[in-house]
């Protein structure tokens, strides 16, 4: 697997502060990588170290072969959203689109038919001639989010891309970054724990300025995957021995045995929580569930609900100590 | 002149780094570009204010002033025009220097506004007190702008040459501190 990105011990200070202490870790070419932490992980501090907008005390960073040092030989190659940065209010912003095209070398022409397209594919080609001062916040947001999408960068840089915008537009934005990733390397912070899980394809979770995990978020979530299971009846204590003996099911507890020590209503219904080990990378979650629901049809036990459980959200609480998920 | 140009320059990068927006620019070109292009831009500007305003000081002195032939006034302004166009340099360079240490336009102005105004006031009550603390105005061009009007070529050379040499060094510290520094 080769790498576009490589974060090597990057440690950032702003006084006795440590935003970020040795982070180290790579970003696999054409993936969509989450970075995911609580409220002042460092998150936004290495995206703006990984453009060079604020210097490391120690580390380096390198984007497809480059140092960021060097930043310039990256023109046109990397892209970022910044997070709050703001455009100028009273110009139209298709003469600021075009101005950013302008200086990675196009010519007029060639800038302007290519910011237009842009707009197109965020829905603002009919405010192009509008002034930023005139637009929403939802629309100033598709506007950071376009700036970062001219021309053909390789690397694009998402700072909290789908923050502030309703569910139709950040449905817009989440299927075009899924459309980049043919073309592009994508690393995106997110409030949006379920939005990382659909979108990336790895992530590295920051806490206190200190990577905590990184990989791909299927490895991550393998390892404990978890299902809540309503059933028509509760189990007996020998049905249940059978269902943990199925490869993959690792443990079945009854949800109503850990809330009190009363003894479940033994004709109503049950609910359990199923924990999968998918660690075996020959198994299958899909399977093992078919496996489990054949074994509770054959016994006339009737699942009624199944949701799931375990998630990259889960990971991410235990990983941070946090009861909120990450902002 | 110098408390004008403070007003014309004292937001080349404070407003920008504030708001972030100079982000957008960081990612598609050299520090340096924004750098030397918004110390030229402020520059040019700054001649064009400038141009404008000895020019309409010419024009009104000729009306008023019958004595002198338009030949002359011409010259004069011509003169007055060059005068403040190098007197100007050094203090764009300055608040080049200062915009690009802090980070709020209105803070740039007021330390613009201090240095400019403090230099020549400490230089002058100071000197009251305690004769050599009137040399304290050289650390800015205040001593010798003056001669850039002198009629012996030698006197104005040297003081053009002194307002290049104070606009090296603020633009050179401001370039040191935006290349160095976090956007």
């Amino acid at each position: 697997m080769t790498h576009t990105i490589h974060i090597k011990g990057i440690t950032k200070r702003f006084g006795r502060l440590a935003a970020l202490d040795a982070v180290s870790f790579e970003v696999p070419a054409h993936s969509i990588f989450g970075l995911l932490g609580p409220n002042g992980a460092g998150k936004t501090t290495l995206f703006s170290i990984i453009a060079n907008f604020l210097k490391p005390d120690a580390g380096d960073v390198e984007v497809l072969g480059i140092d960021t040092r060097h930043i310039s030989q990256l023109q046109g190659r990397m892209s970022i959203l910044p997070q709050d940065a703001r455009f100028q209010r009273n110009v139209p912003i298709l003469e600021q689109l075009v101005f950013f095209r302008l200086l990675d070398g196009q010519t007029k022409e060639q800038a302007q038919t290519d910011v237009l397209e842009t707009l197109k594919l965020v829905g603002l080609e009919s405010v192009a001639k509008r002034r930023v001062g005139s637009l929403s916040h939802g629309m100033i947001k598709r506007l950071g989010i376009a700036q970062a999408f001219l021309g053909r960068p390789e690397v694009i840089l998402l700072d909290e891309p789908t923050a502030g915008l309703d569910p139709a537009n950040a449905r817009q934005i989440r299927d075009l970054i899924k459309f980049l990733q043919q073309r592009a390397t994508i690393m995106v912070s997110s409030h949006n724990m379920a939005e990382i899980q659909e979108l990336c394809d790895h992530v590295a979770i920051l806490n206190h300025g200190k990577l905590v995990l990184a990989g791909p978020v299927d490895a991550i979530t393998r390892g404990g995957r978890e299902f809540q299971i309503t059933l028509s009846r509760p189990l007996q204590m020998q049905e249940r021995d059978t269902l943990q003996s199925i490869r993959g099911v690792r443990q079945i507890t009854d949800l109503a045995a850990a809330v009190t020590p009363q003894p479940t209503n033994p004709s109503g219904p049950a609910s359990y929580l199923v924990t999968l080990d998918l660690t075996d990378e020959t198994l299958h979650e899909d399977a093992v569930l078919a496996a489990l629901l054949r074994h509770l049809l054959d016994k006339d036990i009737t699942p009624r609900k199944i949701t799931d459980g375990r998630s990259l959200e889960t990971h991410f609480l235990e990983l941070t100590n946090s009861s909120n998920p990450a902002t | 002149m110098p408390f004008l140009i403070s007003l014309l320059a004292f937001n080349q990068f404070s407003g920008d780094v504030q708001s972030r927006g100079l982000r957008y620019l960081l990612i598609r070109t050299e520090r340096s570009n924004i750098y030397v292009g918004r110390f030229l831009g402020t520059a040019l500007f700054s001649t064009l204010v400038i141009a404008a305003i000895v020019a309409t000081i010419t024009f009104y002195l000729g009306v008023k002033l019958e004595i002198y032939s338009a030949g002359a006034l011409s010259l004069w302004g011509l003169q007055g025009f060059l005068a403040l166009s190098v007197q100007m340099l050094p203090y764009i360079a300055l608040c080049t220097l200062v915009s690009a240490v802090i980070d709020s336009p209105f803070l740039s102005l007021i330390i613009d506004k201090l240095i400019i105004g403090g230099v020549l006031l400490f230089a002058f009550l100071g000197g009251l007190a305690w004769e050599p603390a009137r040399y304290l105005k050289y650390s800015l061009p205040w001593g010798l702008q003056n001669y850039l009007l002198h009629p012996d070529a030698s006197h104005w050379l040297g003081a053009g040459l002194a307002c290049l040499g104070y606009t090296a060094v603020f633009f050179l510290l401001g370039y040191i501190r935006f290349q160095r520094r976090d956007l």
